[in-house]
């Protein structure tokens, strides 16, 4: 026996066991659960994830795919991650892919995606047109449509503005910061706002591509911003990977106030009646005072960080935790409004905001390594599974 | 796995922070510690190795006698090995540890770098507060990124073809060249033929896999591989000096006598249970052969120096 289980061999053997854990559990991992969706004022949904696109109908009793959906992605390495934009006229879908296996992104507008739409959808155009063009990084934040120009970040850093009719770009050069952008920018008041991984955020003269100011403006160091910040009311509100909310005026970019949460902070707060209401990835929910940032009315714990700016509706506060749990709290005492959170499968993360229509709160879970996404339909009074819709099939 | 991989996460984000931002200074740094913190398990696995080599001209007795009778043949070697304190598995365990601690390392390498959002809400949960703040890690270095395998895209758009793959198969040969290495100095001259051949072929073997290993996945784990095998290298320069001028076994058992007088292989009874020999013969067995590496057989009781 001994002979057979030469420690050689067995190590080969070994070896070559690892060598399938590696591949399977290593190289350049690809985001297999990011998805997005938008919501569009005629009920219907779209959806991006890693294998393509699709349109849920959710109009009538019976939840159901558009005619002439899903749209798969071209090839196994391409994903859809970002949260789609749509045209004012819901003709025309804009969403950001991700190349696997590399930084490259592209970003993509499909017509004929209408309910009524007697076509199937297609695609208008696709940015990059040539490889002379700004090449733009792997796209995860929202695309953001506002008067004829849609605008997005990418993994490299860059901004990018493009016509939103011919794709082509409005500004001489994408506006550059020093580390990737995950985050969506936020159009408000002739100026786009976006947070960099390189600590700072930036705001942008809408017209020219150019900086208006960045905060903080000197070398001072205030972490990594990753999520998106949330403009209201001349203050843009946003939250540093190491915990920090900030508030800064949006036309000086000088410094309102901070407030130091507990743990890292995403995606920026939301605003209801001059109070923000924000979570931390440790999972404590805050309603603090939109003015001074000193008074806190409300913290409860949830079971799971929170990544995504909560909806706040009706007096309720509706956010979704990386614990496949989704809570609908009451806005003046942070007190549970259903008999028991939302328990969504293990593994399932809800990381996106929540999206109310009618008596439906609508939410779509991340489940690592899953693909196609499902999108739940609560109901918002109970917060009972009121449907679940796989997005398509395998 | 995550016992593993949330300490290496650490590790390589404080180092990180503490090497002025170099993630490859880290890579090194956290490289070397952890071929020190393994150092226990290494050792044993090489003393194994040297004692099994000395005692070849015994197991080539062995074999003789026992030839056609695996089971007798099987008995006697156990024997032998229990005799001189070879953990026959002593030297497999330490092998499969390092293993998983390099699976667990390329976790933590890939964890850290937080390439994607999924990965980054993983890292959250797994860093010390006070390291979120080095967020995002550069993992630039050169012309690789160190989470990806390969050349950093911008270098490969700007070069010719050509030029990317060879500076693509740079660390990669590296690994190769490493691995081999460090192989030939760890393994240890037998006596026995086939065992010779064996060891001849793993020193081929070893480092094209990890080449393989090297080409496909990220840089980052290349450069753990190179400084691991240096490393090793090292250490197996310097406990070769300081073994190769004593005998490892237990002094009864070192080769001693010029007499020949076989090992008895245990006696095994007709329901195939083992009898307890009465007395052991390893250290009985001829020793006339040269021990390996041309090195004389010694008389008496080891010499030590």
């Amino acid at each position: 026996m001994i002979q057979f289980l030469h420690r050689r061999w067995l190590f080969i053997v070994t070896a070559l066991i690892a060598s399938f854990i590696l591949a399977a559990c290593g190289g350049p991992p690809p985001v297999t659960s990011w998805p997005g969706y938008t919501v569009t004022n005629d009920d219907i949904a779209y959806l991006a994830s890693s294998s393509g696109l699709g349109a849920i109908d959710l109009k009538g009793t019976i939840v159901g795919p558009l005619r002439g959906w899903p749209l798969p992605s071209p090839n196994a390495t391409i994903g859809y991650y970002s949260r789609p934009a749509l045209s004012p006229d819901g003709k025309t879908l804009y969403v950001g892919t991700e190349q696997m296996n590399g930084n490259q992104g592209a970003l993509e507008a499909f017509t004929n995606i209408e309910r009524s739409a007697e076509q199937n959808p297609t695609l208008l155009w696709s940015y990059p047109f040539t490889t002379t063009d700004p090449l733009p990084g792997n796209i995860y934040g929202a695309i953001v449509y506002d008067n004829g120009v849609v605008y997005f970040a990418d993994g490299k850093g860059q901004v990018f503005a493009l016509d939103a009719q011919s794709g082509h770009p409005r500004w001489p050069a994408p506006f550059k910061t020093e580390a990737r952008i995950w985050s969506s920018p936020v159009v408000e008041a002739q100026r786009v706002y976006v947070a960099s991984q390189d600590h700072h955020l930036y705001a942008i003269d809408e017209q020219s591509g150019q900086q208006a100011w960045r905060f903080p403006a000197d070398d001072s160091d205030i972490d990594a911003l990753v999520g998106s910040p949330t403009v209201a009311a001349g203050t843009v509100y946003f939250g540093s990977f190491s915990g920090t909310l900030f508030a800064v005026d949006a036309a000086s970019g000088q410094l309102k106030w901070s407030f130091k949460a507990g743990a890292s902070l995403w995606d920026g707060p939301a605003v209801n009646d001059g109070v923000l209401y924000f979570g931390d990835l440790s999972g404590d929910l805050y309603a603090l005072d939109a003015t001074t940032g000193q008074s806190v009315k409300w913290t409860t714990k949830l079971e799971g960080g929170v990544k995504a700016t909560p909806l706040v509706e009706g007096g309720v506060v509706y956010i979704g935790t990386d614990q496949n749990r989704v809570y609908a709290l009451n806005q003046d005492t942070g007190q549970p409004v259903w008999p028991a959170p939302f328990s969504a499968r293990d593994g399932e993360s809800m990381l996106v905001t929540p999206v109310l229509k009618g008596d439906v709160l609508l939410m779509l879970p991340n489940l690592a390594g899953s693909d196609p996404v499902q999108l739940y339909g609560l109901y918002k009074s109970n917060g009972q599974l009121a449907w679940r819709y796989p997005v398509a099939k395998q | 796995m995550d016992i593993l991989i949330t300490p290496l996460v650490n590790m390589l984000l404080f180092l990180y922070g503490l090497l002025g931002n170099s993630y490859v200074m880290a890579i090194i740094v956290a490289t070397i510690l952890i071929r020190l913190v393994t150092l226990p398990l290494t050792l044993p696995q090489q003393r194994n190795s040297r004692k099994m080599a000395e005692l070849a001209p015994q197991m080539e007795e062995i074999k003789k006698k026992y030839g056609n009778d695996r089971n007798k043949l099987g008995q006697a070697q156990m024997q032998l090995y229990k005799e001189n304190n070879i953990n026959m598995f002593g030297g497999c365990l330490p092998l499969i540890l390092q293993l998983v601690v390099m699976i667990a390392f390329y976790q933590a390498l890939i964890g850290s770098l937080a390439t994607n959002p999924l990965q980054l809400l993983q890292l959250s949960h797994r860093s010390l507060p006070g390291l979120v703040s080095l967020i995002p890690i550069n993992a630039h270095f050169v012309i690789y990124d160190l989470g990806l395998p390969g050349l950093l895209p911008s270098v490969q758009q700007t070069i010719s073809p050509l030029v990317a793959g060879l500076l693509g198969f740079l660390l990669p040969a590296l690994v190769v060249a490493t691995t081999y290495l460090s192989q030939k100095l760890m393994a240890v001259p037998s006596a026995d033929p086939s065992q010779a051949a064996m060891t001849r072929q793993m020193n081929l073997i070893m480092p094209m896999m990890f080449g393989l290993f090297a080409l496909q996945f990220a840089s980052g784990l290349s450069i753990y591989f190179i400084v691991s095998n240096l490393v090793g290298t090292a250490q197996a320069w310097v406990v070769n000096r300081r073994w190769t001028k004593t005998s490892l076994l237990p002094p009864a058992a070192a080769p001693t006598s010029k007499t020949s007088k076989p090992i008895a292989a245990p006696e095994v009874s007709d329901n195939g249970k083992k009898a307890l020999p009465a007395k052991s013969g390893a250290a009985e067995i001829s020793k006339s052969k040269k021990m390996p590496s041309g090195r004389p057989s010694q008389s008496g009781t080891s010499k030590k120096k």
